[in-house]
């Protein structure tokens, strides 16, 4: 199914009149309804007549813990385009969008030193903290994880997407402010590309004169270009496909490469390969890339039509390793919100961001993420300052 | 010592002759035997020759081979599914003793037992320099090599080996005998440099597929560290009656255990069969650490996706051969617990050399974790 056939059928936009067949999806009756209405995007599935239903309803009130905060922008991470053109499965109904930067409204944490007005980003992982992998920094596999936009409706407050004008962060939801010099449309991305970015680099060694290899263009390959080099790293090379977004590879301080680009001469001599892309089949030339002791990380393709074409043998022989990166916990967003505002002068993060979409035109801005002309494209649910 | 007097012995003089050696404190008088071997396709696949040692060069140590084990690549090798530089002398794990050196800046005398890194290695390069010397530029890996590669004595099916100026030794302690030190140089070595990637992990749970000399020393390894739950799959053969003696719990390579799903911090692959991968991988909790040890020839076509790795966040790292320093580990290893575990009892017999085609088609077998050789009388 082509995405943009999908994307036509979709879509009722009713900001004051609420059809029945959506009464079922109330909050529960426990949670006293607040003032403050909020407006909802509501996904119910690639093959569902509306897969795209907005809803307006009232605010829950908080529980302890938690945090309600505005959407000021929010940007559409791939996985929401693989979400919506059926490759990928998330439990609907539900309220995508997973990046975003927010302003508290509200809260209740009194041990923390949130104001009403904070711009924050926050960990898509709510972790329960106390877990075998919550202890061990691995707070991304939780064993009560929750993750916002991959929730039902039905899980907790349903204000659990970013495609919506206000999100609740739950109380086991790491938070971290924005400082002023990180615009917003800067800000979308970190806490899902950006602190991924930052997990994969904790597994990246010093290494002097380190080359590395970036299979990718995207924006999680643009950052770690940037990571990457900042990490000491003298040569990256970044490969991509040709549009328009490659033309940013070199100032993300990387040298830019097609992917059809064989790079003969760095056979068996760079330090790091990093899996950026979604593609199986690039594994086989980053294996040939890789010295002996090298590391390949493997980010992008978290899909099953990832099948390897590789032996165990390629990997004894040269002591490799290789390292799964599966989203972050908590320390990669702050790291991700420290490294951005060392750094904001030095790389274009804000010109790879594209258009800014009201909440009503989601499916048009789905429909531009899809072509991967820009890093991201942006959602912005409100009037903000 | 040159190349040019060994090839011209080589071509004089091919006898067969059980390793009586003159003793004599000038090495270029000495004799010694060595079994050559030819390639699976050639008429004679092994022959043994007597010929004089050749000098030693400086740093080199003259050892005589006390007793050698056969590592299953040697095999594989005769079996025709490895494919090593021929003529050579075969045989890289062994027990040796010092007849003569030059290492003055050592402290090796006349008669220390030793075992001795089966990669001579540089030590400058930027491998051995980040202590991954098994990769070193200049790599030279006994029971490899040519003969015409250095003194020609290279390999430990022969009574005598020269050890090169590159190569780390180790002294044995007398508690260790020579039929537990055979295998240390290649078998304990290379676990050592696995373990090296273990975090200690309390109530650690891990699974070791194969149940070889690697399996069972990882198991021993894998339980030292502190690890209380240790699985061992093997076959249904007589060496793993030892598996329990190790430490660990024994399983059939056909038993499936699925209460352990998403529970074992630590895979070891030491079976050298890529379609144990996918249970092992099923096996692993989000986070763990998955070992490839054996599965190092063509035939280990991996039938995993990246989504599993991603996933579960899992590591997955390459071990081949060892580095210097995990040769020194391996001996402090089995003299802190020679009698904890029955490393005499999984080796088996001992072969003249002479003798080493009927040792090798014992070893083919897999009756024993080790069959030994022993071409001297000591």
């Amino acid at each position: 199914m082509s995405g943009g056939r999908i994307l036509l059928r979709i879509f009722s936009h009713g900001k004051s009149h609420i059809s029945r067949s959506f009464s079922s999806v109330q909050t529960k009756s426990k949670l006293k309804t607040n003032p403050i209405s909020g407006a909802r995007t509501v996904f119910n599935g690639v093959d569902s007549k509306t897969m795209f239903a907005a809803q307006n309803i009232p605010l829950p009130e908080l529980a302890p813990g938690e945090i309600l905060a505005k959407v000021r922008l929010a940007s559409i991470c791939m996985s929401d385009v693989h979400t919506i053109t059926g490759h990928r499965i998330e439990p609907t109904p539900s309220v995508l969008g997973h990046e975003a930067v927010v302003e508290v409204i509200d809260h209740r944490r009194p041990e923390s030193n949130l104001a009403i007005g904070d711009r924050l980003t926050f960990s898509v992982a709510d972790c329960c903290g106390n877990c075998e992998f919550c202890l061990k920094g691995l707070n991304q596999k939780c064993v009560k994880l929750f993750k916002y936009g991959h929730a039902k409706l039905s899980d907790g407050s349903g204000y659990n997407g970013c495609y919506a004008t206000h999100i609740i962060l739950r109380r086991g939801t790491h938070v971290v402010k924005i400082p002023d010099v990180i615009s917003d449309r800067c800000a979308a991305p970190i806490n899902c590309s950006l602190a991924t970015t930052m997990a994969a680099m904790e597994h990246v060694p010093k290494i002097k004169n380190g080359r590395a290899f970036v299979q990718g263009d995207g924006i999680l390959g643009l950052y770690t270009s940037a990571a990457l080099r900042e990490h000491g790293f003298e040569k990256v090379y970044c490969s991509g496909t040709r549009l328009q977004r490659s033309k940013f590879i070199d100032r993300f301080g990387a040298i830019p490469l097609y992917n059809d680009e064989v790079l003969h001469e760095e056979t068996n001599k760079i330090d790091v390969v990093v899996e950026v892309c979604g593609v199986a089949s690039v594994v086989n030339d980053g294996f040939r890339m890789l010295k002996p002791g090298g590391i390949y990380l493997f980010l992008g393709m978290v899909h099953p039509h990832s099948q390897l074409n590789i032996t165990g043998e390629q990997i004894i022989r040269k002591c490799l390793t290789i390292q799964g990166i599966h989203n972050y916990a908590p320390r990669h967003l702050d790291q991700a919100v420290q490294f951005l505002a060392k750094t904001i002068r030095r790389y274009p993060y804000e010109e790879v961001m594209g258009p800014t979409y009201d909440l009503p035109d989601l499916p048009a801005a789905m429909k531009l993420a899809t072509g991967k002309q820009y890093s991201r494209v942006l959602v912005k649910p409100n009037m903000v300052n | 010592m040159t190349n040019q007097s060994n090839n011209d012995l080589y071509r004089n003089s091919i006898q067969y002759v059980h390793g009586l050696i003159t003793p004599s404190s000038d090495t270029e008088s000495m004799l010694g035997t060595r079994t050559i071997f030819h390639g699976i396709h050639s008429p004679e696949i092994f022959t043994s020759e007597t010929i004089s040692l050749p000098e030693l060069g400086p740093g080199e140590i003259l050892v005589k081979v006390r007793l050698a084990s056969i590592c299953m690549s040697d095999v594989h090798t005769i079996t025709g599914h490895r494919t090593e530089p021929t003529p050579s002398v075969l045989g890289h794990e062994a027990v040796v003793e010092v007849v003569a050196h030059r290492r003055p800046e050592s402290d090796l005398s006349e008669g220390d037992r030793l075992t001795f890194s089966v990669a001579d290695c540089c030590n400058k390069c930027e491998f051995c320099l980040k202590g991954l010397n098994q990769k070193c530029t200049k790599l030279f890996k006994y029971g490899h090599a040519k003969l015409s590669d250095g003194s020609g004595f290279n390999g430990c099916y022969a009574s005598y080996i020269i050890l090169r100026r590159g190569t780390h030794v180790v002294k044995i302690p007398d508690v260790i005998s020579d039929r537990c030190a055979a295998p240390i140089n290649c078998s304990l070595a290379t676990t050592m440099c696995a373990m090296e990637f273990v975090p200690k992990i309390k109530n650690g749970r891990a699974f070791v597929q194969g149940d070889g000399i690697l399996g069972l020393y990882t198991c021993a390894a894998l339980r030292e560290l502190g690890y209380d739950t240790v699985y061992c799959s093997g076959m249904r053969i007589r060496r793993s009656e030892f598996i329990d003696r190790f430490g660990a719990i024994p399983l059939y390579n056909d038993e499936v255990l699925h209460e352990e799903t998403n529970k074992i911090d630590v895979v070891v692959e030491v079976c050298g069969v890529s379609a144990v991968v996918n249970d092992g991988i099923r096996l692993l909790k989000p986070g763990g650490l998955y070992l490839f040890l054996g599965m190092v020839h063509p035939h280990s076509e991996l039938n995993i996706t990246g989504e599993q790795i991603i996933r579960k966040c899992l590591t997955i790292k390459g071990v081949h051969n060892y580095a210097p320093r995990h040769l020194d580990q391996a001996v402090d290893f089995l003299e802190k617990t020679i009698q904890k575990y029955p490393y005499d009892e999984v080796i088996g017999p001992a072969y003249a050399l002479s003798d080493l085609s009927a040792a090798m088609k014992l070893s083919i077998e897999k009756v024993y974790s080790r069959v030994l050789i022993k071409p001297n009388m000591t």
